[in-house]
């Protein structure tokens, strides 16, 4: 059951604010989990990334926005990736072959950044294993 | 001392079964009480609320930590029979206008109940006069919740994520 109120709000709700809500959500509750896996505190984030803890608090309590470019930091900083953006074939064909004429799969290719020892680099590699073959138009 | 009913409020997601209360003599709930004040003057943050607990908590990940303000005059109960928190949902969105407060049932990501809140018109909710009552009554709802699970009078079904009376019926009050 739910209730008729919540009902009645979520249908006149529309996707866009509820993909906006899952997505952010998502990435809140990432952020949380690589903190805890490295055993950081919030403290600790703001250190590595040379910022005030309070701008650290900022970004996790939703005063901010996160940009792409502090995603960019955090994953950096975090070596792991944050949010991923799926690709398709042709996209990657053409970038890396050059073809033309190729028709999409619809599955991601399964790229996969590479991060170094969080402190040893800040750049990370990107490395692409075993991309699809292209499908022939 | 007046009673109040602990009933679902939405059971329909996959992660996170959500209760409210109810007084015994009102036609709403406390969290119907609060979506229905605010569903006109707070549209969006109406609308970005219940996708926060209907889709990213309920459907997505559960009542994580991430998704819980703690505040410190929440907290009451002891161990072993579980500490209760009386939290306020946060959704990390730069001014965001509402508060709602919760419990979650001996701090389980999956048994959560919702009470009322309202809106946030200064730096600490102390000073929202609207609000600290709201948190006052969601502690009050919390510690009479707490003492039923402590004295047994309800116990949590494990197999169906819900609360029962603890004679098996679904029909809680307290």
């Amino acid at each position: 059951m739910r209730s008729k109120i919540a009902k009645r709000i979520l249908d006149n709700t529309p996707d866009e604010v509820r993909i906006f809500v899952r997505k952010h959500s998502d990435i809140v509750v990432r952020v949380y989990e690589l903190m805890r896996e490295k055993g950081w505190t919030q403290k600790e984030l703001a250190g590595k990334l040379e910022k005030t803890p309070s701008e650290i608090s900022k970004w996790l309590n939703g005063e901010h926005n996160f940009t792409l470019r502090s995603i960019a930091k955090l994953e950096s900083e975090l070596g792991a990736e944050i949010i991923y953006v799926p690709k398709r074939d042709s996209f990657h064909v053409q970038r890396s072959g050059g073809l033309k004429s190729v028709a999409a799969k619809s599955e991601p290719v399964p790229t996969r950044i590479t991060f170094q020892s969080a402190k040893s680099s800040n750049s990370p590699s990107t490395s692409k294993t075993q991309p699809h073959e292209p499908i022939a138009a | 001392m007046s009673t109040f009913e602990l009933e679902i409020w939405d059971d329909e997601t996959e992660r996170v079964t959500f209760y409210t209360v109810r007084w015994q003599d009102a036609d709403l709930s406390e969290t119907e009480k609060f979506f229905e004040k605010h569903e006109k003057s707070h549209k969006d943050a109406v609308q970005h609320l219940l996708s926060f607990l209907l889709d990213a908590m309920g459907t997505d990940h559960g009542a994580v930590d991430a998704f819980f303000n703690r505040p410190e005059d929440g907290v009451f109960g002891l161990p072993p029979k579980g500490r209760i928190t009386v939290d306020e949902i946060k959704l990390s969105f730069p001014n965001f206008p509402l508060r709602l407060y919760a419990l979650r049932i001996n701090d389980r990501e999956d048994l959560v109940v919702l009470f009322n809140g309202g809106t946030k018109t200064s730096q600490t909710n102390q000073e929202s006069p609207e609000l600290n009552l709201k948190f006052r009554e969601a502690v009050s709802f919390g510690k009479r919740i707490e003492q039923a699970l402590r004295d047994g009078m309800i116990v949590i079904d494990e197999e169906s994520r819900t609360l029962k009376s603890f004679d098996g019926s679904d029909n809680i009050t307290i």
